[in-house]
């Protein structure tokens, strides 16, 4: 019987399997939407696995049985650009019940990493401390690959492991945080979650392309320079400080080794906890070297806009000449200061 | 008669100056094809031709004609360019942050390109196709330089902190800006006050204007004579060139008679001036309200022992004294449609949003009830007397106790019975809001206050006249006003209910007004 199937046209076999497949998951959507909603709306996305025909015949369904592992259509790509700030619960119901299936082989055709892993892949998503995401990848057959992870406005680079693996923890930039991983062949993965905690922090982002290798500096309640009190990409502070209410930190998001990553970086601050008034002095700063120098450098900074939703705004930095290499752009209103209320 | 036609005739009758008759560069044709003229091009502005024709400088709209020849405007490829020059208050955070909320509200894409915190520009594109729309270049210096710059054609639009001076606007006129004082040259975007601050650790908590102003004339040297420790007073004030530095000078030095020490530390920007004022036990600085850093801001005392903060509802009505209202001045040319979109955007709900998250005072008015001004009776009450009675005291809580005060009040010019400027403003504003029945089925009182000068029943007419003279120039304001579901009250309360003492002029000026109440 094997051998029957092994002469056909894979393809063929792949479409009226898929064909089936989409059948039967959408009427599964459909019967169980609220489940799925509650499931997008935790935490996890289920493993992907291929669907285990009990029978040779193709045609014949047999959907009584609920004993099939159900995997989670992933949403049409077109929804998945960057969203600042709201999810609609009811948008995400509709997502799913039209997504586009994932392009895994199915049934009889498991594909293994050179290790012998089934290629199935998981991107998990989990609320962790002062307002941070701790996003997991486990994607066998995308072993020491550059994929691109975004989530609401903001877009880093980094690199897989020889297994596939990658984690990073992540500043929520919204309640309804969302994110996305594509790889390289265009495949993405999708996970949310909500982190209430984010509704404490003042968040604000620079991010670019390449080496610019922008700097956030922020200046907390009047220090200087070199004081304690400033934080920067050479003194981070740890998230710690953001969950004792104490000050803010910096988070780095991206491999700069790779070549032409996205990188991000973003300052966080406790506002809604600290029991401190006064004012946070924010700029970014560009260094002029051998790279930049001369040319124009794009860049994204993301903040709060007057209704308290993050939003992104496109900048090019007209970079001074070749003559200025090691000198510092500094820019101080591209970022609104953080007035901190007592409270 | 198509405006084509009406247009060339219309042109016939201006006189022009006779500019050179340089190459014919430009052929406008009506689209009946009955019509043509040639010229050199003037402007185009993405609307309106400006062609220099043998009739003179001809304004034909483009809707109405073909162009061809050499110097015809590439339409498709037509970009607004607005340049924008002035304060830094304003240029820094705020009108960046309308620039990019503008973009928002039209659907517009929207990129920044930076040159310096001084020098940049927003390019608006449309998102479908790309195409540019409008370029909004900012340069960011001083009210002096923002207005040296609209002289020398170089901006479009100028910040200001200050309004423009008498030899300012006849400058303006000489060089064919208009009339700069006309009430569609300028409008207010939000307000701002000027605020005395000092460092956190400074036990001084409040100071009176002539003490300020004194202390900024270097006649009062030491912390000691305020009652502090004994050391010398670091002043601190942004240059002189700045709107900032000008105001204070108008409304706390020169009404004293008194010029600034020379020994003053000058900034270029409030936020390094607050910065160096918070590091230093002994400074003292007048910074903006939406810039106060990590200082301590002071109130202004009386020595009838008034004390007023600077509040978003004290610098609203106006009954904190040094106020600064954030002025657009435009010159009397026709502005592309992306600008006069732009000014008319800043009247709106959302730039309002943006004007308060920038730490301004947006114009919205909001309703005060009275037993929020509990500290105003209990002054007034103190102050009652000889001139003021009980029943006059009476008769004012009698009329108010049931109404809420608007934040919109009226303000006089000081030594003169002209309104000034945030309150023409307000003429416009109130007039607006009753013309979109805003107050529909109230009854709207108009009271008339005076400072303590003068005899009490004198001070009573002069109340009376005045409550009268701003509610006629509301109602002038507003023609297409539905009168019949409104009630209107004129109401005198002289010397009642004094917002400032009455020893000094700035006290007085400040109790001279008129305020609006609804119930």
């Amino acid at each position: 019987m094997l051998n029957k199937f092994k002469t056909l046209d894979k393809r063929k076999i792949f479409t009226v399997s898929a064909t089936f497949f989409v059948a039967w998951a959408t009427g599964f959507a459909m019967q169980n939407s609220d489940l799925i909603a509650e499931q997008l709306g935790v935490t996890q996305v289920s493993p992907v696995h291929a669907v285990e025909l009990a029978s040779a015949d193709l045609t014949t369904k047999n959907d009584t049985t609920s004993a099939h592992q159900f995997t989670m259509p992933r949403p049409p790509r077109a929804a998945l650009h960057p969203v600042s700030g709201q999810i609609d619960k009811a948008a995400i119901r509709e997502r799913v019940r039209r997504s586009a299936i994932r392009k895994t082989p199915a049934v009889g055709f498991q594909q293994f990493s050179p290790f012998g892993l089934a290629c199935s892949a998981t991107f998990t998503v989990k609320p962790a401390p002062a307002a941070m995401v701790n996003v997991t990848l486990n994607a066998p057959c995308h072993g020491r690959e550059a994929v691109e992870i975004s989530h609401n406005g903001l877009a880093f680079t980094v690199r897989t492991t020889t297994f596939g693996a990658a984690s990073v923890t992540v500043p929520a930039m919204a309640k309804d945080a969302e994110f996305e991983v594509r790889f390289n062949n265009g495949e993405t993965l999708w996970a949310a979650t909500s982190v209430p905690e984010f509704t404490i922090y003042d968040r604000v982002a620079v991010q670019w392309q390449g080496k610019s290798n922008l700097k956030i500096h922020a200046l907390e309640f009047g220090a200087r320079y070199a004081d304690a009190g400033h934080v920067w990409a050479k003194a981070p502070r740890t998230i710690s400080y953001g969950v004792q209410a104490r000050g803010g930190f910096i988070v780095d998001l991206g491999n700069a080794n790779l070549p032409d990553a996205k990188q991000a970086e973003v300052y966080s601050f406790p506002t809604g906890s600290i029991n401190r008034a006064g004012t946070v002095r924010l700029s970014v700063e560009a260094e002029v070297s051998a790279y930049s120098c001369g040319h124009d450098v794009d860049a994204q900074v993301l903040q709060k806009d007057a209704t308290g939703t993050i939003k992104t705004v496109d900048l090019t930095l007209i970079m001074p000449d070749c003559g200025a290499i090691g000198d510092h752009m500094v820019l101080k209103n591209v970022l609104q200061d953080l007035k901190i209320a007592q409270n | 008669m198509n405006k084509f036609r009406a247009a060339v005739l219309a042109a016939l009758f201006i006189l022009t100056t006779g500019g050179p008759l340089a190459a014919q560069d430009v052929t406008l044709t009506s689209r009946d094809g009955t019509v043509e003229v040639a010229g050199t091009l003037l402007g185009y502005d993405g609307e309106f031709y400006r062609v220099d024709t043998v009739f003179g400088e001809l304004t034909l709209d483009g809707s109405g004609v073909t162009c061809a020849g050499p110097g015809c405007p590439d339409l498709k490829g037509y970009v607004a360019e607005i340049r924008i020059s002035g304060a830094r208050t304003m240029g820094d955070i705020l009108m960046p942050a309308l620039v990019e909320s503008f973009a928002r509200h039209n659907g517009m894409k929207l990129r920044r390109t930076v040159q310096s915190d001084r020098k940049f520009s927003y390019i608006l594109s449309q998102p479908e196709t790309g195409r540019t729309v409008a370029r909004i270049s900012f340069h960011n210096t001083n009210t002096d330089e923002g207005f040296a710059d609209l002289l020398a054609d170089e901006s479009d639009m100028m910040m200001a902190l200050r309004e423009l001076r008498p030899d300012e606007i006849r400058r303006a006129r000489e060089v064919g800006l208009g009339d700069l004082s006309a009430a569609n040259r300028s409008r207010i975007i939000g307000l701002d006050g000027l605020v005395p601050v000092v460092a956190p650790g400074n036990t001084l908590s409040g100071i009176s204007l002539k003490a300020l102003a004194l202390v900024f004339a270097g006649e009062v040297k030491n912390w000691a004579d305020l009652g502090g420790p004994d050391a010398p007073i670091a002043l601190h004030l942004r240059t002189m060139n700045a709107g900032m530095a000008q105001s204070f000078e108008d409304k706390a030095m020169r009404i004293f008679g008194l010029g600034f020490a020379k020994n003053v530390i000058l900034h270029n920007s409030n936020a390094e001036l607050v910065d160096a004022v918070a590091k230093d036990p002994f400074a003292i600085g007048i910074s903006s309200y939406s810039e106060v850093g990590n200082t301590k801001v002071l109130s202004l005392t009386g020595a009838c022992g008034f004390s007023i903060r600077p509040t978003v509802l004290n610098l609203k009505t106006e009954d904190y004294p040094l106020t600064a209202p954030l002025l657009l001045y435009t010159p009397a040319r026709r502005l592309p449609k992306t600008a006069r979109d732009f000014i008319r955007y800043l009247r709106s709900p959302s730039a309002q949003q943006v004007v308060r998250r920038a730490g301004f005072v947006d114009q919205r008015p909001v309703e005060i009830s009275l037993k929020a001004q509990g500290a105003r009776l209990a002054n007034a009450i103190a102050a009652a007397g000889d001139e003021i009675t009980l029943e006059d005291l009476k008769r004012m809580v009698a009329v108010l106790q049931s109404a809420r005060r608007l934040s919109i009040t009226f303000r006089f010019q000081t030594g003169s019975t002209k309104l000034d400027v945030q309150s023409r403003t307000n003429i416009e504003q109130l007039a607006q809001l009753l013309e979109a029945g805003a107050y529909q089925d109230r009854t709207l009182i108009f009271a008339g206050f005076t400072d303590g000068d003068g005899g009490a029943d004198a001070n009573m007419r002069i109340a009376r006249k005045r409550a009268n003279a701003v509610r006629d120039a509301v109602l002038k304001a507003a023609p297409a006003l539905d009168a019949s579901r409104l009630t209107i009250q004129v109401e005198a309360f002289g010397e009642a209910m004094p917002m400032a003492c009455d020893d000094e002029d700035w006290g007085r000026r400040v109790n001279r007004r008129v305020e609006v109440w609804l119930k």
